[in-house]
């Protein structure tokens, strides 16, 4: 069976020979200027998934380094390269188009929660706790936005259990003056955590990422 | 006191367990998912993803652990 990774430009240069999960060889097929990276694999055991997630990881992460990738969700599996060209045939350029549109740029995550307070009594309080914190988060997340605004070409945000997880799509370029002036912020009542750079996921076209 | 956002530079080769949470959470919740891959009909394969969700559930959780300066321990799993 084979396991995705990635897709990347056919008309950017593969990194040096790779060794994926379990250290299989990492192969590409290409289809209509999109590159597809993949290993074969006997099998993929529960045993170990850490360490095969990583070697995922590992992989994605050698692509993305030079060049604008679409990442699968590990671990995504598929028959046999017949199924890889059938799937990639269909596939292939909508997955260019979105290569083209994000070309150059990365995503930038901003994950804000708020400081540990002691939970308010009764539902109502809660509520009411909850809906003031989310304002906060709200205007921190306001903030970071502000600070590296033209920086940011698009940002979305998503409500999650514990706060607020904003995703910035920035040029590659600019990651070392976005986590710069993000960085600099002074932030009260709230922790934040800025990572990436990141495959551009949050941005892609449902109709790609759905496929 | 106001305190200063965390930076987590990924691919810098300075992973602690909150960028290791945070690789797996992207790994296993971000990017292209094909419908009808084999990954829904292989129980083995189920298993990987059950068992790495189960920790990935407590990212946010264990960012809450993350003081100003001072890195408290992750509380064992059991806890997150």
């Amino acid at each position: 069976m084979l396991l995705l990774y990635c897709m990347a430009s056919e008309a950017g240069a593969p990194p040096a020979p790779l060794r994926g999960v379990d250290g299989a060889a990492v192969e590409h097929a290409d289809e209509a200027g999109v590159r597809c990276y993949f290993s074969r694999l006997e099998s993929l055991p529960a045993r170990d998934a850490r360490e095969q997630a990583l070697g995922f990881h590992q992989v994605v992460s050698a692509v993305f380094r030079s060049a604008t990738v679409v990442p699968f969700r590990f671990p995504t599996v598929l028959a046999d390269e017949a199924a890889l060209r059938r799937w990639l045939g269909e596939r292939a350029s909508a997955v260019a188009r979105e290569l083209q549109r994000l070309d150059g740029q990365v995503q930038m995550e901003l994950r804000i929660s708020a400081e540990a307070a002691a939970a308010p009594a009764g539902g109502r309080a809660y509520l009411e706790a909850r809906r003031d914190e989310l304002r906060h988060l709200g205007a921190t997340a306001q903030r970071a936005r502000d600070a590296a605004g033209d920086l940011i070409a698009e940002a979305r945000e998503r409500e999650t259990q514990h706060g607020l997880r904003c995703y910035c799509l920035v040029r590659r370029a600019d990651v070392a003056a976005f986590q710069q002036r993000v960085g600099a912020l002074e932030l009260e009542g709230a922790r934040l955590l800025v990572s990436g750079p990141w495959p551009p996921t949050e941005f892609l076209a449902p109709d790609v990422v759905n496929a | 006191m106001p305190a200063k956002p965390e930076i987590l530079t990924v691919g810098a080769g300075e992973e602690n367990d909150i960028s290791l949470l945070d690789i797996l959470d992207h790994v296993l919740n971000a990017g292209v998912v094909i419908q009808g891959s084999l990954v829904i009909s292989l129980a083995g394969v189920d298993l990987v993803y059950v068992g790495l969700n189960v920790v990935l559930t407590s990212v946010e959780t264990a960012l809450r652990y993350i003081g100003k300066g001072d890195q408290r321990p992750l509380p064992p799993p059991a806890e997150r």
